[in-house]
Parts: structure tokens; sequence; C-alpha cells
């Protein structure tokens, strides 16, 4: 929690830095400083992930629920509904200190405003994106015996795989299979709406929205399918 | 008739080729203070697991609170309270906060649940004490108070004297006799240890390398390492009529062969001795006999009693 509470702190102060640094103060150059954040929170929720999960395993307190009755399926659904609300949480808490130290302290001009919209609607967009990391991080945390280990799964299983498929991709005949593939992972899907913000000014639109979304959630769904299939056959 | 609490129809659990638990019946009654006994690895502990559902069974059958169904055993285990292995908390969660956290997940309404489970249990002055800085001990009444938060109906106490020094061994037999008898809550404590149990426990239950060797009620136990002094004569029933005029004893038994039970002078088999030989009576065999509890469980899952 002092983690993010530093960060929600960092933006505040990025914002009374450009308050006074003309021409950056304005309200559309401070959130495209941000754009890249995006992605930084997808691997941070393994940290929101490991706060719930509370080192279940090295204390061995699951074994306390499971004897009083609860079906691992319960536990493993549970422990994620508390993570998404932990995140939404958090995320509110920190984006909102964010934004709102950005209307409050820098110049908010009308052409400012189509990026406003654009950040808003990339919030919403990645949202089912993180919900999908964020299954991503429960089932490594319940598969491995340790945050730690579990912690680079993660990392390895996020951010690994598009650098694998593009690599498969430069082999003739794979190309195709492996450009629809990456286009279909997680790690890429943020990139996906912000690139084009960054690269060239191209504004989002709702429409841009829906792949994201249909990945992020098809993520989650299959992921907490899994985990609680492994979580099942887990001895504890 | 009694109802039975937990009964297990052939349940085993393998680990690939290894059988931590062969194909076992079992009974606990209402009521019953059951001492499952067994040496380290016997499978006291698979057993306790495959109840309270930690592991899931390779075979058979089991029933709690006469419920088989997932659903059913489900809410039979809402009924129990437990300790398998080592008492499991939050370390840097003081006692209090441990049991608030677990009396929300059961849902138990009442907070001062807390304080009474906690002064039952002997530890209700840890105060801001955090549970990574507790003693063995205390680890351990902690995991009682836990077992008793939910009002349970049956305690399955997996080793819960270790780590405790004698007076903490006496309070808590004193705890559980009292819980049993005022509430009439049943009990099934495991150890590797006879003697803790023999104080307290109304049935056995004897496991050696994954096999149910015995179960005995405490009554049986006793009668079976009862001592007395046994005696082979020519005429046993001339020994009997002297035993009875002479030392005036009537705590005997007759058997074939010859043979006498005395279960009276005991500390002086020599007066026996030298009644029978006055009485013109051959005597062939007098020895002492009888097993103490430990002698009893090493002679029934065989090997040498050490020191």
């Amino acid at each position: 929690m002092i983690f993010f509470g530093a960060c929600a702190v960092l933006l505040v102060l990025t914002s009374l830095f450009m308050r006074n640094t003309e021409p950056f103060n304005n309200t559309s150059v401070s959130l495209a400083l941000t754009l890249n954040t995006f992605n930084m929170v997808s691997l941070l929720t393994i940290g929101v992930a490991d706060m719930v999960f509370c080192n279940e395993y090295k204390n061995q307190t699951f074994k306390n629920a499971l004897a009083y009755g609860y079906s691992r399926n319960a536990i493993y659904l549970g422990k994620f509904a508390t993570e998404v609300i932990f995140a939404f949480g958090i995320a509110i808490a920190v984006f909102g200190i964010y934004l709102l130290s950005v209307f409050l302290l820098l110049e908010n001009p009308p052409e400012a405003r189509p990026m406003v919209e654009s950040y808003f609607l990339l919030l919403l967009g990645s949202v089912p994106v993180w919900l999908g990391c964020l299954a991503l991080a429960h089932l490594c945390l319940f598969f491995v015996r340790g945050g730690t280990a579990a912690s680079f799964l993660f990392a390895g299983l996020l951010v690994i795989p598009d650098s694998v498929f593009a690599l498969l991709g430069m082999k003739e005949g794979f190309g195709p299979f492996c450009t629809a593939i990456r286009e279909n992972l997680l790690w890429n899907q943020i990139g996906h709406m912000t690139t084009p913000m960054m690269m060239t000014g191209q504004m989002l639109t709702p429409d841009q929205l829906i792949h994201p979304a249909l990945v992020g959630l098809g993520h989650m769904v299959v992921l907490l399918l899994i985990g609680m299939a492994l979580f099942r056959r887990k001895e504890i | 008739m009694e109802e039975k609490i937990a009964v297990t129809r052939q349940l085993c659990k393998r680990y690939g080729q290894f059988t931590a638990l062969a194909p076992t019946d079992f009974e606990l009654k209402k009521g019953q203070i059951m001492g499952l006994v067994g040496r380290n690895g016997a499978g006291k502990t698979t057993l306790l697991k495959l109840l309270t559902g930690l592991t899931d069974p390779t075979g058979g059958t089991m029933a709690l609170f006469s419920g088989e169904t997932p659903s059913e055993l489900s809410r039979a285990r809402k009924r129990m309270g437990i300790i398998v292995e080592a008492p499991a908390f939050y370390p840097n969660l003081t006692a209090a906060q441990n049991l608030e956290y677990y009396r929300l997940q059961k849902g138990i309404p009442e907070r001062s649940r807390i304080d009474y489970v906690l002064t039952e249990a002997g530890i209700e002055s840890t105060g801001k004490k955090k549970y990574k800085d507790f003693s063995l001990g205390m680890k351990q009444r902690l995991g009682i108070a836990l077992a008793l938060l939910s009002d349970p109906d049956i305690l399955i106490l997996d080793e819960p004297l270790n780590g405790l020094d004698p007076m903490g061994i006496v309070e808590m037999r004193s705890l559980l006799q009292r819980l049993n008898r005022q509430r009439d809550l049943t009990i099934l404590i495991s150890s590797h240890i006879l003697s803790e149990l023999s104080a307290i426990a109304t049935n056995y239950s004897f496991i050696e390398q994954g096999r149910m060797v015995e179960q005995i009620s405490a009554e049986a136990l006793h009668e079976k390492c009862r001592r007395y002094v046994e005696v082979k004569v020519d005429q046993p029933q001339k020994a009997a009529a002297l035993l009875e005029r002479e030392l005036k004893c009537d705590q005997y038994e007759v058997l074939p062969g010859g043979v006498l039970h005395i279960y009276a002078c005991l500390e002086q088999p020599e007066k026996i001795a030298a009644a029978l030989v006055g009485g013109q009576i051959a005597l062939s065999v007098i020895q002492s006999k009888g097993a103490d509890l430990e002698q009893y469980f090493v002679d029934l899952v065989g090997g040498e009693r050490r020191a």
C-alpha cells in the first residue's frame, strides 16, 4: 500500500513540477506523458494479488478455510473477487488523485479536450485487460508455492510470449499465424490503444475498445477456469 | 443408539505407489474422546486430513454426521473444530486479530466469542504480541482457541499437546475433559505418545504403517493391560480353594492347562508360592505379567521398546 501511495504522490509532484514549466503546463501534455504507465499497471497487478493472497502457502493457512468446509472453487473465486475490489480501489485512488492534480494544477485549454476524452476511453479500455492480468497473477500465486517465484512466472508469462511469437513469425509460413496470436496477447492490448496516440496523435474511439475488452475478459475467464482446475488437485 | 459422528468404509489414500492409508473402517461416536495412536508416519495425519477435507481419498467412502455427498460433507465440516499438523496463522497479526479474521470468515456474529475462546485456551493476555513472536506452546493454545471459535460439535486435534510444558498439558487435558463432560463435545485426538492420552481417552484406535490395527475402548484396553501373577499347577481347582481359604483372595481366573491368573498379592508372589506349596500342590510356573499401555502398543505393532 505504501508503494501505491508513493505512486500517487509522485504523480502529484509531476503535476506540481509541470505547473510552472512552459509550454508543458497543460493537461494534454501531462496525460500524454503517462500513457506509458498503463502497461506498467499490468505488471503491478501481481502486487495487488500478492497483497490479498497473503502468503497463504508460506503461512499454511489455506487448511483453516478448507477444513471449515469452504470449497476450493469458493476460496479461489473469493480471493479473486477480493483482488478485483482491491485493484479497483487502488486504481480509483491513484488515478483519481493524479487526474485531480492535473485538472487543478495545470491549464486545460480547449485543444486538450480530445486527449482528455481519449485518456478516459483508454482507462475504460484498459480495465478488462488489467482484469485479465489480475487473473494471470492470481493463477501464478495459487499454482506456485512462493510469492517471488510466482512474480517471476507471472512476468514471464505476460511479457515473453510476444517476443517468442515475434521471432517465430520471422520464419517462413509462420508469419500470419504468429501475427494473429500476437494480436490477441494480453500484453499487447494496451499498446494497440496507446501506440497510435503517442506516434501519430490519433485519438481513441469507442469502437477501438472492443477488441481489448474481449481479449482481456476472455483471458480472465479462461485463466480462472484453469486456475480452479489446478487448485482442485493441489495437496494442501 | 449412540449417534455416529464419523464413519469411514474402506477409506484409503495412496500417493503413487506409496500407501499412506490402507483401506480403513473407522467409527467415531458422539461423546467419545477417541485417541488415535501411532508412530510418526503411521498415517494418523493422513486420516485426519481425509476427514477434514484437506486431501481427497483415493478410495472408499466417508460420512460425517450421516452426510456423504460433497455438499453434506462441506456442511458437516462447519460443525468441526480442527488442528491438523501445526496451527497456522498470519505471523504479523496478534492472537485477537487472527481470530477476528477467522470469525469474519466463518460468519460468527458474536465478537465476544474471541475473548471467550482466548480465555478457555489460556492465552487471554497476549495483548499486542504478534503471532510470529509466540512460543510453541502459545501457538498450540491459539490453535485450540481457533478450533473452539465456531462452537463445534466435534474437535479434531492432531498432536495438540506438542510443545506444551507439563502444566500446559495438564491444563489442556482438563479443558478437553471439561468440554466433553459439560458440552458432550466429541473429540478425536492424535498422538504418538500413549501416556498423553491415557488420562482422557475413552476409546483408542491404533494405526501402524497406514493400517488400522485395533479399535478398542479404554476399559477393554485397561483390562488387557491389567497386571497379574500367572501360576501353573497340577491341581487348579484345589489351588483355587487354597487361595480363597489361605490368602482370602477371590480375584483370580482358572484357565485351561492348569493355569491360574491371580489379580491380588501382586507385590508378594512369594506368599502365593508358599501357600500353594504348603498345600501340597505342584507348582511348575510362577511369574508376574501384564503390560503398561506403551508396552501394549509396542506388542501390538511389533518392535522393541526402547528404555
